[in-house]
This record gives structure tokens, C-alpha cells and sequence, in this order.
């Protein structure tokens, strides 16, 4: 395993993760809970961005070149032409939908625990956020055994 | 500098619609993807910093408008928008890939 692609994949975990954090401080929100879940959402911002540093520049400088034809080329050319097509372009959507989470737990700070459309909204944008980060890795996940049935199929 | 809400939503759904268009696009035009790659090294690049140059102009435009009281219709489209982009682009490389 490549390192950065292991930092891409635990940098977007501990995204992922301090979404659902937010997500749980939102269910019954008071004071405590909503400074944490905006130190959370600060936090999955900055997980995600890096994230989306280091699978960049693994997927420019390394992907393009070492594995994108062995997978092609191999018996799951699929985990290439649908799954990293789609990964590489769904997950640009993320590091917005993570500013929007914070941006609105910081604009209306205690304002969630009267207004329910409040929690509802942000609700959903960390919710969408876990399960898109979680999509990823399970992508991941399809790419790399595209890649290792590609070099079993080359070594045998 | 106190966010506005509802401009930050606008802008996150018109990044969004900016990307699928861009990945269609790139996919089915050869010379607007090597247009691409000319503008940052890689396709790719150019999209990220394309999308990231974006999402603050649409920010910055959207800012002028009054912030709504509530920002759930915003945040409604907003991650529609998301959910429906995500699967227009995994059907685009399904159909690619099964038929182009």
C-alpha cells in the first residue's frame, strides 16, 4: 500500500467521523454540544481538505501512470472506468458540503437549540457527508482489489 | 465577517452543477479535456481549482442577497443537488463503459 494512499483514506475517515460526531451533538443540542460539534465540523473540514490533497496528488503523480492501466487491462476494468471515474469526481463535491456544515453551526452558534429547521438542515448535510465519505472508502476499497486481481491475473 | 447562509448553500449547489457539467463535458469533448490539462498540469487539477475558484465567486455573488431567516429550502436544494450530480455522473461512466 501506497502512503499516501493510506493518508488519503485515514484523513477522509477522521472526516467522515467527525461528521457523525456532529451529527450526534445535533440530535439534543445545548451550549456544550454545540461548541463541540463546531470544533468537530472545523475538524472535518480540515480532515477533508487534506484528504483531497493527498489522494490528488497520489492519483496525479502515481495512479495515472502505475495503476490505472493494470486495472484497465485486468479482469475488473470497471473498478477503473466506473469507480474511480465516479470517486474522482463525486468527492469534489465533499470539502464544500463540509464548509456548509460549519458555516452554519458558526453563523447561528445557539440558535439550534429553539430553531428545529436549523438542526434539521445541518442534519442532513452532516449526514450526507458521513455517508458520502463512507461511499468513498468503500470505492477505495473496489480499486484497490481491481488493482490486486489485475496483478494476481499478471502473475499467475 | 459574519457568514451569510444562504449564499454559502447557493454556492455549494452551483459548484455542484459546475462539476458535473465540467466531468460530462471533459468526457465527451477531447479538446476541452486537453484544454483542461493545459490549465494546471491534469484534468483533474484543473477541475479541483476550477471548483474550489468557483465556490468563492459564487459565494461572494450570492452574498448580496438578504441571508433567508431559514436556510432549509437552501440546504434542501443544496444537498439534492449533491445527491442527484453524484448519480448523473456514476450512470455517465456506467453508460460509458457499458455502451460508449
Amino acid at each position: 500500500m501506497h502512503t499516501l494512499i493510506a493518508l488519503h483514506a485515514a484523513l477522509g475517515e477522521a472526516g467522515a467521523l467527525a461528521f457523525l460526531w456532529v451529527l450526534v451533538e445535533l440530535l439534543n443540542p445545548n451550549e456544550v454540544r454545540l461548541r463541540r460539534a463546531r470544533i468537530a465540523a472545523l475538524l472535518g473540514v480540515l480532515f477533508l481538505i487534506a484528504s483531497w490533497a493527498a489522494g490528488g496528488f497520489y492519483y496525479v503523480t502515481e495512479y495515472g501512470a502505475a495503476v490505472k492501466p493494470l486495472i484497465k487491462s485486468g479482469p475488473l476494468p470497471w473498478a477503473h472506468s466506473v469507480i474511480t471515474e465516479t470517486k474522482e469526481h463525486v468527492f469534489l463535491f465533499l470539502p464544500f458540503l463540509a464548509i456548509l456544515a460549519w458555516g452554519l453551526l458558526t453563523r447561528f452558534r445557539d440558535e439550534f437549540m429553539q430553531n428545529r429547521d436549523l438542526r434539521i438542515a445541518t442534519i442532513l448535510v452532516a449526514g450526507l457527508v458521513v455517508l458520502m465519505a463512507f461511499a468513498m472508502a468503500g470505492m477505495g476499497f473496489i480499486i484497490s482489489s481491481g488493482f490486486r486481481a489485475a496483478l494476481e491475473a499478471t502473475a499467475l | 465577517m459574519r457568514l451569510n447562509t444562504t449564499a454559502l448553500a447557493r454556492a455549494t449547489s452551483g459548484v455542484t452543477w459546475l462539476v458535473v457539467i465540467l466531468t460530462l463535458w471533459a468526457d465527451l469533448s477531447v479538446p476541452f479535456k486537453a484544454f483542461l490539462a493545459g490549465l494546471a498540469g491534469h484534468h483533474w487539477v484543473a477541475k479541483s481549482l476550477i471548483a474550489t475558484t468557483a465556490f468563492v465567486l459564487f459565494y461572494f455573488l450570492f452574498r448580496k442577497a438578504r441571508e433567508s431567516e431559514s436556510p432549509l429550502g437552501n440546504v434542501v436544494f443544496a444537498v439534492a443537488s449533491v445527491i442527484l450530480g453524484s448519480l448523473i455522473i456514476f450512470s455517465f461512466y456506467l453508460w460509458h463503459f457499458l455502451f460508449g
